[in-house]
């Protein structure tokens, strides 16, 4: 009986160690062969890293293949962390010994650990930045915060210790470093702008920002990422998809550190796409030569293709002041000169007297005036109670349509705007497009135009209408406001005779498409062809004997309507300019005959005294843009 | 209890020992190799400059004769040189002088003839018959008859050590002759009997590279003088922002029999 009793018992041991083990290994069973690739995986996480290298921009050229904005190599001093492992670990024993003397000699009663590995590391490469001040013989300053944040969070990455070197540092740096030195220099690119500050608003410019993953995206692993930039205004922001280049990269596997140990890939970082844009940067330049230290815009547009030949923006900016990074001091000389913004596309301003060829279209849609209605224009014209001057307050006697185009006639423009109506008006405006944005190819455009009508202005301002408010709006003042690029397109447009035109900053490789979208149709804007015959007339007019005479160049033919306008209680005087050229001489433009190219000149003035006027400040930067194209033309360099 | 201490000393004593002995053996061999070695070389250098003297010997005194004429006639042109140098030297000053620039930094050659060459994967190098106390340093540049030889890596009482442009630890500025942008030279490692090879990095894209273009030594750089002959530029890849180019070098370098260390020039004061 005991000896049964006996076997039992061995037999329920037994069952038990049988059971125990078949436990484990079934636990070994489904660790090692079922939970496989979930170890691999998490083995991979824990001891590989992923480092991104960004792919350079592509380049921007103008419409003659002249490099606008390139890429250029810069060299950065870098240090490589996992290089000094060892000189760490000394100092930081260095640092635990003088913590204990001072703790014995009744300093110090804790020995914080962390700031004394801290201090370590900042001592340690301090070394290496004095070093490196020798060899450069600059000044160079450690940012301990910035050096702890790259050791907690960037461990795998060189620390930067001189950013962007010049040549002849580049060349002291080879000679003097020795291969093996945890100090090495890091190739890197920077954007490049040959032109400087021209067409500054269009291009934009860049800043930094996270590189996406690219390289290697199928693989979780933890990332670290060379900044790469991104694009932050005008044509950088806009196609800064297809700038962008290809990110390239590595996997390296790291010690339990977190250092480096062994590259197992590497992937080439690809550049971007080029960008091709309708920019003449010859004439650009010259725009803004012309406009000088005067704050204003130029637009020159192709009315044929819709391209943009030129636009200039005054005051403006030094790209090449972004790379790397824009400093405090030249951001705060940029905001204090007011030259962040793009005058040519984001400042809206009332259009004054440009704005009375819509005035002068919507009476003869509305029949309300022939060209040859004449109207008396003395000094004063009295609306309600009060006197609204004529131009330059001068009794211009009986003027037609096309003297009063050419005298920029506000009485006659008074009287006309009366008789058709607000709403005539605004309804002539919106045809035109100028409620609304161009559409361009550029960032941040305004999308809200004021072309007002009595239900606006009660919506808006919950006021009504007064004769006076038309009165304003038939010369362009009031509550209207527009941009420059708005202007020249609709010069574009009324040259043309197509009020669709639409304006595009991309250089396409064929041009027909875009041609015959933008040719106009046959009585597209509207006007009996006598009726716009007469208009153009009043321009021509205006560009010989009138107030834009001064842009006047001898054997050409040139329509434009100048303008001075006011606003802010008259703080700001705006001079205007809007016109047409035409390429080949003809003393009567039919529809066959197009003109070639559109302009608008804006000019600020801030202090009264400048006297700035669309006829004499204007026009003869017009001139002088208008000029320099046809000289182009004549070298027959351009397309 | 004494004894106890005593033989834990030596335990320690003997570890520590132990632990310091390899280290101490490789470095104290290594220098007695060299101190081995250098008399050889020291003296076969002599013997191969004695023997080359006595087979002049030899000559027939015609024959001496017509080297004499030759060696004149390539000294009249050198005299020319001279003066042309000493020339453009004077408008180099006066440039420099008219357009406030800083003044190059003036060397001293230091002939040397080379006593024995090494080459292994890790290092390609000569060893000359010049040392300290003929004023050679560390870090000094030095020119053959085929260009840039290389630098002093180490330097001994009597004798120096050359690393060559050739070897993969080697590296310095360059440029490409007429274009200033500074690029980086470096040597590479090759197989037994090849030609010298170096490798040019930080290329820029828009670099023109011909079939004749040529590597020079930086106009920025401050241990050799503008424009000596590195190399000739192979075929270039593109490498992301920049090309980089294989640079062959003159096969002379490894057949070279005396060499110009260039010392930077003492000031008068």
């Amino acid at each position: 009986m005991k000896h049964w009793d006996y076997r039992l018992r061995l037999l329920h041991l037994g069952a038990v160690y049988l059971g125990s083990f078949l436990f484990l290994a079934w636990g070994l069973f489904w660790r090692q062969i079922l939970q496989t690739q979930r170890y691999k995986d998490q083995e991979k996480q824990q001891s590989q890293r992923r480092i991104l290298q960004p792919g350079p921009r592509g380049h921007i050229y103008d419409r003659n293949g002249q490099l606008l904005v390139g890429n250029r190599p810069g060299f950065s001093v870098v240090l490589y962390l996992g290089e000094l492992r060892q000189e760490l670990r000394q100092e930081y024993l260095k640092k635990v010994r003088e913590a204990r003397q001072a703790r014995q000699a009744g300093g110090q009663t804790h020995l914080n650990r962390d700031s004394l590995r801290a201090d370590a590391r900042a001592a340690v490469v301090q070394r290496y930045l004095e070093h490196l001040e020798g060899i450069l013989g600059r000044k160079l300053s450690l940012d301990k915060p910035a050096l702890l944040r790259h050791f907690a969070q960037k461990l795998l990455l060189p620390f930067p210790l001189a950013r962007d070197l010049s040549d002849q540092e580049y060349v002291r740096l080879w000679d003097a470093l020795p291969i093996d030195s945890p100090m090495q220099l890091h190739g890197e690119a920077f954007r490049y702008y040959p032109f400087g500050c021209a067409a500054a608003h269009v291009l934009g410019n860049v800043g930094p920002a996270e590189a996406t993953i690219d390289a290697f995206a199928d693989k979780k692993l933890t990332t670290f990422s060379f900044k790469t930039q991104t694009g932050r205004s005008g044509l950088e922001l806009v196609f800064d998809a297809s700038l962008q280049g290809k990110n390239g990269g590595s996997i390296w596997q790291v010690d339990p550190s977190g250092f480096q140990y062994r590259c197992l890939e590497s992937v080439i970082p690809q550049k971007g796409q080029d960008l091709h844009i309708t920019i003449d940067i010859e004439l650009q330049r010259v725009a803004e030569a012309a406009l000088g230290a005067r704050r204003g815009a130029v637009v020159l547009l192709d009315i044929a293709t819709g391209e943009v030949l030129v636009m200039a923006s005054k005051p403006d900016y030094d790209l090449n002041a972004f790379v790397p990074t824009l400093s405090v001091e030249a951001f705060r000389a940029i905001s204090e000169n007011e030259a962040w913004m793009n005058r040519a596309l984001q400042g809206l301003y009332p259009p004054g007297s440009p704005f009375k060829l819509i005035t002068a279209m919507a009476a003869l849609k509305a029949g309300v005036i022939t060209p040859e209605t004449r109207f008396d224009c003395d000094r004063f014209y009295k609306v309600g109670n009060r006197l609204y001057p004529e131009h330059d307050k001068l009794a211009l006697g009986s003027v037609d349509l096309k003297e009063a185009l050419s005298m920029s006639s506000n009485v006659y423009c008074y009287q006309v705007g009366l008789q058709v109506g607000p709403e005539a008006l605004a309804k002539e405006a919106a045809f035109w497009h100028l409620n609304s944005p161009t559409g361009i190819e550029l960032p941040f455009e305004p999308q809200q135009r004021s072309v007002p009508d009595p239900q606006w202005k009660l919506e808006k301002r919950h006021e009504r209408w007064y004769p006076g408010d038309t009165a304003n709006m038939a010369i362009g003042q009031g509550f209207l406001l527009t941009t420059p690029l708005r202007m020249a397109c609709f010069a574009a447009a009324l040259g043309s005779g197509n009020p669709g035109f639409q304006p595009t900053l991309l250089k396409k490789e064929s041009t027909n498409a875009l041609q015959s979208s933008t040719l106009p149709a046959s009585g597209a804007h509207g006007l009996k062809p006598s009726d716009y015959q007469a208009l153009l007339a009043g321009m021509r007019q205006a560009a010989t004997q009138g107030t834009g005479r001064l842009i006047a160049i001898h054997g050409s033919d040139i329509c434009v309507k100048t303008g001075t306008a006011q606003i802010a209680n008259n703080t700001l005087t705006l001079a205007w300019l809007i016109g047409f050229y035409y390429a080949t001489h003809t003393t009567h433009a039919t529809q066959e005959s197009l003109p070639t190219v559109a302009l608008c000149v804006l000019v600020e003035g801030a202090d009264p005294n400048d006297g700035y006027a669309g006829s004499t400040t204007a026009a003869p930067i017009g001139r002088t843009v208008l000029r320099a194209y046809q000289k182009a033309k004549e070298k027959g360099g351009k397309d | 209890m004494m004894l106890g201490a005593f033989r834990q000393s030596l335990l320690f004593g003997g570890l520590l020992l132990a632990m310091g002995v390899p280290m101490v053996f490789r470095d104290a061999g290594r220098a007695f190799f060299f101190e081995l070695q250098a008399p050889l070389w020291w003296t076969s250098s002599y013997a191969v400059d004695a023997l080359g003297f006595l087979s002049q010997k030899v000559r027939s005194q015609s024959a001496l004769i017509q080297e004499g004429q030759r060696l004149a006639r390539i000294n009249t042109l050198y005299h020319l040189s001279v003066q042309q140098n000493a020339f453009l030297a004077q408008s180099v000053k006066r440039l420099e002088k008219l357009l406030d620039l800083p003044e190059q930094a003036g060397f001293e050659g230091l002939l040397a003839r080379v006593m024995h060459a090494e080459f292994t994967p890790k290092h390609h190098k000569l060893l000359l018959r010049r040392g300290s106390l003929s004023g050679v340093c560390v870090g000094a540049g030095v020119l053959g008859s085929c260009g840039v030889v290389g630098r002093i890596s180490q330097v001994h009482l009597y004798t120096a050590e050359v690393e060559l442009i050739s070897s993969p630890g080697f590296r310095m500025a360059a440029e490409v002759q007429g274009d200033l942008y500074p690029v980086l030279f470096s040597g590479k490692s090759m197989a037994a009997g090849q030609d010298p090879e170096g490798w040019v990095q930080h290329l820029p894209l828009d670099s023109c590279l011909d079939q004749e273009a040529i590597l020079v030594t930086s106009s920025l750089g401050t241990v050799f003088p503008p424009g000596l002959h590195l190399g000739s530029l192979g075929p270039s890849v593109q490498k992301g922002l920049f090309k980089e180019a294989q640079v062959l070098l003159d096969p002379n370098l490894f057949r070279l029999r005396e060499v110009c260390i260039l010392l930077p020039k003492k000031d008068p004061l």
